[in-house]
């Protein structure tokens, strides 16, 4: 995300002020931020699974995933957005493996929105 | 007036990033007060690459007098301005936004870009190659695009179902775009990724249009200008293209590094301008290299430290080679600050001498004022 450690541009450091984030880097946050949740099969991201117990209504989806990654306030807009995967994807049942296998994927996709989002790149 | 070409103008910048010893890139190697004040940190004579019978190029910069010897480099020697800053932030500021008096947040290639395209229909009328959008490129409501890596350039590009990857995307859109006025921090986020998402849909064909024989050396500077031939050559409009190469500011370890940042910027440009011309792309493109500052004029025993007056570059096909300016001069009396290289232009001249007679723009509003100009392309 070109701050290499130990090496910035000059003996002054790192610019101030808007630089820390343009398109590019944007893109590189946004990017590297969604392929962290690439992997359902991994141990953080099982973690995370558990934590959702047996049942996640649409309704709580959102929230409680926001809870879990940061916690993240985020907007009214924000959340209206991801509330319109949530509905899409309706209720999750997590009780068996083989329902926290077949959602996973649902969740993870849940979570790679809200680290897109403008909330969790600024905070 | 505005030098003709059959297709639009196309303006690239090369940022030298730390500030460029120029008494060691376009060395006067006849001059004996050269090498009385470089004692440690000089090119021996029989090293230099001579371009005429006083100044020569560093050993490095090989492919660079190639280009040179073909007529296609404009030597801007002594470019600076009055009463230099030598922080290379407030330097770098200073030359980016053209208010060496006061701080500003707009940048000159900002108001360029917008003149060029007024309705920001184009957001790829100006890309920056690399991390960090320079402040030259900044202007409120003009959209520009940066990218850091062309090949992947494009949101949510680990989620490779498609109509997975188009539902996140059309969230993200919904997320980023119904924001503003939220506050200057998020309504800059919204504008950021709304432009990431215009560009990299009309940006994508760049790497696929794209071949050539020119293999570039394997260097950042390399792959950046490499990425601009790309997007050049896609023909998607864009008319300033911008990057840089960092790590000039080299105090003491000038002797073993600057050398090495010349072989990676002379083959760079050599090799980008090879690959212009086998696309038959080359008659319209202009090249600026620059740096904040150059260094001073007797080095401190190990290195230099920053100085004032330095020297550009108008590199190109259009250009009509040679030395411009008047090299400044080394008699003590005429040191600047007692130290440094006295300025012999300004570069908001030359920044004029680009808008005026290359890009066909009127140069006083965007560089501040009238600034003398040079001739440095040929007439058709």
């Amino acid at each position: 995300m070109g701050q290499a450690l130990m090496n910035p541009p000059t003996v002054e450091g790192w610019h101030t002020g808007s630089e820390w984030i343009d398109g590019g880097t944007l893109n590189e946050r946004v990017n590297f931020a969604v392929n962290q949740f690439d992997d359902v099969s991994t141990p953080g991201f099982k973690d995370i699974l558990s934590r959702l117990g047996d049942q996640v209504k649409s309704d709580d989806l959102v929230g409680r995933c926001l809870d879990l990654i940061g916690p993240i306030e985020v907007g009214n807009e924000t959340h209206a957005a991801l509330s319109s995967y949530a509905d899409a994807v309706g209720d999750l049942d997590l009780s068996t493996d083989q329902a926290r296998t077949e959602n996973a994927v649902k969740i993870a996709r849940m979570i790679q929105l809200i680290v897109s989002t403008r909330e969790y790149q600024f905070a | 007036m505005a030098t003709t070409t059959k297709k639009d103008p196309v303006f690239v910048v090369v940022q030298l990033s730390g500030g460029n010893d120029f008494m060691n890139t376009v060395i006067p190697y006849t001059n004996p007060l050269y090498y009385d004040n470089r004692t440690f940190l000089n090119i021996p004579e029989e090293d230099v690459l001579p371009l005429d019978s006083t100044l020569g190029w560093h050993p490095e910069m090989g492919p660079f007098k190639e280009l040179y010897d073909r007529g296609m480099v404009a030597i801007v020697q002594g470019i600076g301005y009055p009463d230099s800053n030598r922080s290379h932030f407030r330097g770098m500021d200073i030359w980016h936004t053209c208010t060496p008096d006061e701080v500003s947040t707009v940048g000159w290639l900002g108001n360029t870009i917008e003149q060029l395209d007024p309705t920001g229909e184009n957001p790829l009328t100006g890309i920056n190659f690399g991390v960090g959008l320079p402040k030259a490129m900044t202007k409120a409501g003009v959209p520009v695009t940066s990218v850091s890596n062309l090949d992947n350039y494009g949101l949510m590009s680990g989620i490779t179902a498609e109509d997975q990857k188009d539902e996140a995307l059309q969230i993200f859109k919904n997320m980023y775009g119904q924001a503003v006025g939220t506050g200057p921090v998020m309504d800059y986020l919204s504008r950021t990724g709304n432009d990431v998402l215009t560009g990299a849909d009309i940006i994508k064909v760049a790497p696929e249009r794209y071949e050539s024989t020119v293999e570039y050396a394997d260097s950042p500077i390399g792959k950046s200008l490499r990425d601009v031939a790309r997007v050049h050559s896609a023909d998607l409009g864009t008319r300033i293209f911008y990057t840089q190469q960092g790590g000039y500011d080299t105090h003491a370890n000038q002797l073993p590094t600057q050398p090495g940042l010349f072989k990676d910027l002379a083959r760079a440009v050599n090799d980008f301008f090879a690959d212009l011309e086998e696309h038959d792309a080359d008659d319209n493109v202009i090249m600026l290299i620059f740096s904040e500052f150059g260094r001073r004029i007797a080095d401190n025993g190990s290195g230099t430290d920053h100085g004032s007056g330095g020297g550009a570059f108008l590199v190109g096909k259009p250009v009509d080679g040679g030395l411009y300016c008047e090299y400044p001069s080394l008699e003590r009396d005429r040191w600047a600050k007692g130290e440094d290289l006295e300025h012999t232009i300004d570069y908001r001249g030359i920044y004029g001498t680009v808008l005026e007679q290359w890009l066909g723009l009127e140069a006083a509003p965007i560089v501040q004022g009238t600034f003398e100009q040079i001739n440095p392309f040929k007439t058709n």
